[in-house]
């Protein structure tokens, strides 16, 4: 049998689906009680904030804690922690797959669809700290090129399409058997499935093809997610502000996302992996794997971070030397040290010790790493705008707290990527059918999907 | 408030009251002389040191351009009652994009009379004209003479059409970054291009 009509068997089967096949359609099915309650309770989460943004629309951005001096806050920290997590699917899919990691395929599907999700959530918030919606049209009316903010839109539109792209091509193949699974979903659903599966039939011409364009898309969508990090770090970085105007902003954003990334990868595995009972493909070592590179990368962003704050604190620059007391052991110390033990110290030292690397120890890490993660945007956003070079009004405290407003919004924006990631999983299945079969068959004595690993 | 202290201020503002109405009876009102090169016509019959006159009044101030020996001067004359002010300090100014730039002072010699050299090399407006401004700076009664004149003959740069070169800064960006921006999306988009073209292959070569 060649190599293409195996495929074509292994891609495209038609009838009842096989073993892997059924295990994993199975994610699609009904919701559960608990899952019905969860969907509710994070839907009433959702409709909360967009109360919280109705309100702010109507009373303004003087609803919220931000003022003229900070111009901005939860708000931003949100965008840049979601930017983070989008990185994602990128590292996962595109340079896994470029690479050859063939242990990859269980879990390309998910960062993939974390990255859509991240992005649809980063790009309103933009949008909400704005504060007049209609407003962000000026961007493009009076838009100019120099300005890394509009690099910023072009780049995130780019990304966000691109990410859109590349979820899309290797869901064919999967499409095409939900399309044949007669009867057993909605007549809308059969007809979105028939609509995006595109005529697939398996045939050696469509491999190519979806190959071909896969590959495309996994080569160009690297540097566009660089891109995207970088440029979010110069609009940070191009401003004259103690703490912010730094070379090493743009590859610790990328780092940062990078780590804050996998962390949400492993975060969603562990999840899937417990409610929809995918232990035979979600396996200790794909758990493993990923830890050992959050690891990795964890070391290399502590030593990006360590590395921005020493040339600070040694130029003892007036506004650099305040800035940094009020985040080592003024007002910003406590998130700060939060950060650095919850969102470095702690998940490092669990990921290196060998008795913690199991997957209770992997997924606690990543946790942590994206607690941390938002807490490190907060300490970049924030006490940077409480240090201005021109000084305060005379007896005016800078100090920012949230109001119930942002919290709200913020709140609906965390329950709305959760919302899309659940109901994303179940309308199409949440692990790549088709790649995981490819990948048993190409091993040569594998039974079942648990040999490619040690199921919990 | 005791008497004693009551005194001395209720003096002081029937003084003030006083000057006021002396000042609005007596003094002309301030007024700006425009002079085009022709010489001031106030000739100077007594002098009166400035520190002799203490009420506030309106000096009476033109100003004037001349040649002296190949070297153009500015000058201004101030007057009080038609007699010339000895001792006053005044500054000349010359009006430029944002604001007055100032372009030097002296002080009125026995005919009133200051004069400053005339820069010929600044750039005037479309025509050529520059607006110079004389204003009286001391003595304090004397301060709110001044005059003001427009002056022709000064070199006259020739609009730019392109005044604000492209720049980082400026409202039209480098050409370069433009090219490099375009080109990074245009790599870009024509690979989703060509992935939407193997898309619609796809599903035509069933």
């Amino acid at each position: 049998m060649s190599q293409a009509s195996g495929r074509q068997q292994l891609s495209h089967a038609s009838g009842p689906p096989d073993g892997v096949a059924g295990d994993l359609l199975a994610t699609i099915g009904p919701l559960r009680p608990a899952g019905k309650v969860c969907v509710a309770s994070l839907a009433a989460v959702v409709i909360w904030g967009a109360i919280a943004y109705v309100w702010q629309l109507r009373y303004g951005l003087a609803v919220t804690a931000m003022n003229d001096y900070f111009s901005w806050g939860i708000y931003i920290i949100n965008f840049v922690f979601f930017i983070g997590i989008s990185m994602a699917g990128t590292l996962i899919s595109a340079m896994l797959r470029l690479t050859g990691a063939s242990w990859r395929q269980p879990i390309t599907r998910m960062a993939e669809g974390i990255t859509l999700f991240a992005l649809m959530i980063a790009g309103p918030m933009v949008i909400i700290d704005m504060g007049r919606p209609d407003r962000f049209f000026s961007v493009f009316r009076y838009g100019r090129l120099q300005s890394p903010i509009l690099w910023d839109v072009l780049s995130l539109t780019t990304y966000l399409v691109g990410s859109l792209l590349y979820l899309y091509l290797p869901l064919i193949p999967d499409l095409a058997l939900l399309r044949d699974q007669s009867g057993r979903f909605s007549l809308w659903r059969q007809r979105m499935y028939r609509a995006l599966a595109l005529g697939w039939e398996g045939t050696p011409l469509q491999h190519r093809l979806l190959e071909r364009g896969v590959v495309v898309m996994a080569v160009v969508i690297i540097p566009v997610a660089i891109s995207i990090h970088t440029v979010t770090a110069w609009i940070f970085g191009m401003t004259l502000r103690p703490g912010w105007h730094s070379t090493i902003l743009g590859p610790d954003f990328v780092v940062g996302a990078l780590y804050s990334g996998i962390a949400a990868v492993i975060t969603a595995m562990a999840l899937f992996r417990t409610f929809f009972g995918l232990q035979r493909y979600l396996t200790v070592e794909h758990f493993r794997k990923l830890g050992l590179l959050l690891m990795v990368v964890g070391l290399i962003y502590l030593y990006f971070t360590v590395n921005g704050f020493i040339g600070s604190e040694y130029v003892t620059e007036v506004v650099e030397t305040q800035l940094l007391a009020s985040i080592f052991q003024g007002s910003y110390a406590t998130q700060f040290w939060a950060m650095a033990g919850i969102g470095m110290v702690i998940p490092i030292s669990l990921l290196v010790i060998p008795w913690t690397r199991t997957i209770a120890g992997i997924v606690s890490a990543a946790v942590l790493v994206n607690i941390g993660m938002w807490l490190m945007r907060y300490v970049i956003v924030i006490p940077a705008l409480s240090s201005p070079y021109l000084p305060a009004r005379k007896g005016l405290v800078l100090a920012y707290v949230p109001t119930w407003v942002e919290w709200s919004i913020t709140a609906g924006g965390f329950a709305l990527f959760a919302l899309l990631c659940i109901l994303f999983s179940k309308v199409f299945p949440i692990v790549s059918i088709w790649e995981v079969k490819e990948a048993l068959a190409a091993q040569p004595g594998m039974a079942g999907p648990q040999q490619g690993g040690t199921p919990a | 408030m005791s008497s004693r202290m009551q005194t001395p201020i209720l003096a002081a503002l029937l003084q003030t009251a006083v000057l006021c109405a002396m000042v609005s009876a007596q003094a002309p009102p301030s007024r700006m002389t425009m002079t085009m090169t022709e010489p001031a016509t106030s000739p100077a019959t007594q002098p009166t040191p400035a520190a002799q006159t203490a009420p506030a009044m309106t000096p009476r101030v033109t100003l004037e351009s001349t040649m002296e020996e190949g070297q153009k001067i500015l000058h201004a004359a101030v007057t009080v009652d038609g007699k010339p002010v000895q001792s006053a300090t005044v500054a000349f100014y010359v009006r430029r994009t944002f604001g007055n730039m100032l372009l030097g002072q002296d002080q009125t010699d026995d005919d009133g009379t200051a004069a400053i050299p005339f820069p010929t090399d600044l750039p005037g407006m479309p025509q050529g004209e520059l607006q110079v401004t004389a204003v009286v700076t001391a003595p304090p009664q004397y301060t709110s003479g001044n005059a003001a004149a427009t002056f022709t003959g000064a070199p006259v740069v020739p609009a730019s059409a392109d005044a604000f070169p492209r720049a980082l800064w400026a409202p039209q960006a480098p050409l370069m970054l433009i090219v490099i921006i375009l080109a990074i999306l245009a790599a870009v988009w024509l690979a989703y291009v060509y992935v939407g073209v193997q898309l619609l292959r796809i599903r035509q070569r069933r």
